[in-house]
């Protein structure tokens, strides 16, 4: 299997649950090997999808195809390829770390011996090492996040399915975890679909993404093609170290190429076709010595997946 | 077979990790067993009040008190009637029997029982004994009446005897009277008188004869006359005989019908007429005591309630439990999930009346053949499928702990209701008595009594097992629906 073959097809579904439309007529291909992610505002049908693809929901229309065959055709065997940790964890609190891995394990047809082995592997890549005796409950949040990815993992399935992976979780635990997830693919060759609204992390992580508005898919693609193809400009950011943001933005404003002036966290963004020169300005009225702002950094990039994303759905949105 | 293995170990371990339910699943039934046991083992009465109300205590109505004055009643005379029945709505005594004034047995005044009604079962097993003491002593007084009137009988009966001689009697004072000859021959006086006076005598001597035959004549002339008369009455006597030996001869006739009535009358002795007809009860089963009939109830109660609500909790702790989710995208069949609960679950079940016939056993020491014990196993464990497949449905049905337990408890309440165990099921309209009769708790009651107290075979409870492998197969299938139906509602 190469990366450019479809994987993973949604073809035409939809989702509805009585009058209220959940997924609308979702084309959607999953390459192999790659980190897939798919993004869109809280109830936009992210969840949804992803219990169509492990076939837990079926559509109201549409089909599934997985490695091209029709996933409804034998749901076990293709239930068998894949693990899925959601948006909360999944396992058994008063079970063991072991026993769960050997609960789900048996569920998925996993023999003692075979599952012998993979514990303490799986226990190595989730860095669980020395808990198989702890009950769940026990565990810290990123413990029992990182046992949940195990409990999908233990059947070694060639797609791993995660659902808001690090909601819930603090910064230092959503890197730990991020980086899991990307040691996953490399090391298992495992394909992984996840969904976020966080779009740092999904660009972080992702080699392609799907943007999910209004129950539609209204773009995907890889993350560089999406920026480049929904904004030509680049992204300048302006950290002052008096945050006398106001001046600095009139300022800004007055710069003939500057399109759009935004303030983030403190931060100013500056979106220009002509980054580079604005760059230059910054730097020179940096080192002027009757300088009016005194900036502490100034960062050149392509647009972030925030803004391709603010742009393609409108800026009143929860993601962030 | 491994799947299922694995499902049920996992529920038993963290049946047994989650401590207090594991004791409540596991105790409870035995307690409640146990104390339900201990409260029916008799069923004696105990400090019951009769509160009693009479404007006038007569002998009968004191001596009904004094028998009603026992172990199991103590009576207590209130003032009035109205205060009377206001005990009994407070419930400071449980019937108020009010006697009528200077009752005794030539008045047909009745004695009146009030009662709270509301109190069902209760209140007729009171009555029962209070109109079985009641009976008593109208039995008595019965017997008193009977004695004397068979006493009389017997007295007529005797004397009818002595006067049976009536007809005969007057017959022959009749035949004496008919015979006695009152006739004579006429005396010629005039020839006489002719004779003396041609017998030349002196005229003295002819007048002294004359005269002595005029005198003669006199007297004779009174005792033709008499004899005339007593020939009259005589013959006036006879016909009144005659009428009087009829109509003796027709109460000679009456009388000899009361006699022969009255020895028509068989049964003489006094017990017999006051009670003709001699009851006994007869147990169908070897005498016991009361614990032993009531058991399959028990028994049936505890798998009623234990099977519903480890079937709802077990589901229940499943479905809120985090690890739901991931069963449903596993490559295992829902319905492995479903026997998996179901199994555990009556394994639970099976486990506590295994206890509970082993405490029955050692304590009532009673020995139970192979081949019953098998039958008991059999209808119990179907009896307990259900309960549990039922608890299951509920289970899956409903959403949280709280409405899943008042939905069990409901259930488990409207199949008791409809059973023999409050009212039983004849006292319902027949429409919904056709309905109730399969209750699985009646079916199930019924069997076991049949088994464990007729010591009867298979084949009398055939049929009830076919029902209840009817409802098994029905409740499995409907908890394996419902699961499928309701797994939108996890994610």
């Amino acid at each position: 299997m190469t990366k450019d073959q479809p994987f993973i097809q949604l073809e035409n579904i939809s989702m509805q649950y009585g009058t209220s439309i959940v997924l609308d007529k979702i084309d959607l291909i999953v390459p192999y090997g790659e980190v897939f992610g798919i993004i869109g505002k809280s109830g936009s049908g992210k969840s949804t999808m992803l219990s169509i693809i492990v076939g837990f929901l079926k559509p109201t229309n549409g089909k599934v195809y997985f490695q091209s065959r029709n996933i409804y055709n034998d749901i076990q065997e293709v239930q068998a390829q894949m693990g899925f940790a959601a948006q909360e964890v999944s396992f058994y609190p008063r079970l063991t770390v072991k026993e769960n891995l050997e609960y789900f394990g048996k569920m998925y047809n996993l023999d003692s011996k075979q599952i012998k082995q993979k514990i303490p592997e799986l226990l190595r890549l989730v860095n669980l090492e020395g808990t198989e005796k702890l009950q769940g409950w026990k565990l810290s949040a990123g413990m029992q996040k990182r046992l949940d990815i195990a409990c999908a993992l233990i059947h070694e399935p060639k797609v791993l399915l995660l659902d808001e992976p690090t909601e819930d979780l603090d910064p230092a635990l959503r890197l730990e975890l991020l980086d899991l997830i990307k040691k996953i693919n490399h090391e298992k060759n495992v394909t992984v679909v996840l969904t976020s609204h966080l779009l740092n992390e999904v660009e972080y992580i992702c080699d392609r993404v799907a943007i999910l508005h209004d129950h539609k898919i209204i773009s995907i693609g890889k993350l560089w093609d999406l920026k480049d193809n929904y904004s030509k400009d680049h992204e300048i950011i302006v950290e002052l170290q008096d945050r006398n943001n106001e001046e600095f933005i009139k300022m800004a404003k007055k710069i003939p190429s500057v399109k759009k002036v935004l303030v983030r966290q403190g931060k100013v963004y500056l979106y220009s076709n002509k980054g580079s020169d604005i760059l230059k300005r910054m730097l020179a009225a940096s080192v002027q010595t009757k300088k009016k702002f005194n900036v502490t950094s100034i960062t050149l990039s392509k647009p972030s997946l925030e803004e391709v994303f603010e742009s393609l759905t409108g800026k009143n949105n929860d993601a962030k | 077979m491994k799947k299922l293995i694995e499902i049920i170990k996992k529920n038993f371990r963290l049946l047994l990790r989650s401590k207090t339910s594991a004791l409540i699943v596991l105790m409870g039934p035995l307690i409640l067993m146990l104390l339900i046991g201990f409260a029916f083992n008799t069923t004696s009465l105990f400090d019951i009040k009769i509160g009693t109300y009479s404007s006038a205590y007569s002998e009968l109505s004191d001596s009904v008190v004094q028998k009603l004055e026992d172990d199991q009643f103590r009576v207590v005379r209130i003032d009035s009637e109205e205060k009377c029945i206001d005990m009994v709505k407070a419930g400071d005594v449980h019937v108020c029997t009010v006697f009528p004034p200077n009752l005794n047995i030539r008045t047909s005044d009745k004695i009146i029982f009030y009662v709270d009604k509301s109190r069902l079962n209760f209140v007729y097993i009171i009555l029962d004994r209070i109109s079985s003491k009641i009976a008593t002593k109208s039995t008595e007084l019965s017997t008193a009446l009977t004695n004397r009137l068979l006493t009389s009988i017997t007295n007529v009966d005797t004397k009818l005897d002595t006067n049976k001689k009536i007809s005969a009697d007057l017959e022959l004072s009749y035949s004496e009277l008919s015979g006695l000859d009152i006739t004579y021959s006429a005396a010629n006086i005039s020839s006489l008188k002719k004779e003396i006076k041609e017998a030349n005598l002196s005229s003295s001597k002819e007048s002294s004869l004359l005269s002595l035959v005029s005198s003669v004549e006199t007297a004779y002339s009174d005792i033709t006359t008499k004899i005339t008369l007593i020939s009259t009455v005589l013959s006036t006597v006879n016909t009144r005989l005659t009428g009087n030996i009829n109509t003796a001869k027709e109460i000679e006739k009456s009388i000899k019908e009361v006699k022969d009535d009255i020895n028509s009358i068989e049964v003489k002795d006094v017990a017999r007429i006051v009670s003709p007809i001699s009851t006994e009860i007869q147990p169908i089963a070897a005498e016991s005591t009361n614990l032993s009939y009531t058991f399959p109830t028990l028994v049936l109660l505890v798998i009623l309630f234990a099977g519903l609500l480890i079937g709802s909790t077990s589901v229940m702790e499943e479905k809120t439990s985090k690890a739901y989710f991931r069963n449903f995208i596993t490559p295992t069949k829902g319905i492995l999930f479903v026997l998996g609960q179901y199994v555990s679950s009556i394994m639970i079940v099976l486990l506590q009346l295994i206890i509970i016939f082993t405490v029955m056993l050692i304590v009532t020491q009673a020995k139970l053949d192979g081949l019953i014990l098998l039958n008991v196993l059999l209808l119990l464990f179907l009896v307990g499928s259900i309960f549990v497949l039922f608890g299951m449905v509920i289970g899956y049905l409903f959403k949280t702990g709280e409405t899943a337990n008042m939905g069990a408890i409901s259930i488990g309440a409207l199949l008791l209701f409809f059973s023999n165990t409050i009212l039983p099921i004849e006292t319902l309209p027949t429409a919904i008595r056709s309905v109730v009769q399969f209750n699985p708790f009646i079916l199930g009651e019924a069997s076991l009594k049949k088994i464990l107290l007729f010591n009867e075979g298979f084949s009398n409870i055939a049929i009830a097992v076919y029902i209840l492998i009817g409802f098994v197969i029905l409740l499995f299938a409907l908890s394996y629906f419902t699961r499928e139906l309701t797994k939108r509602n996890v994610s």
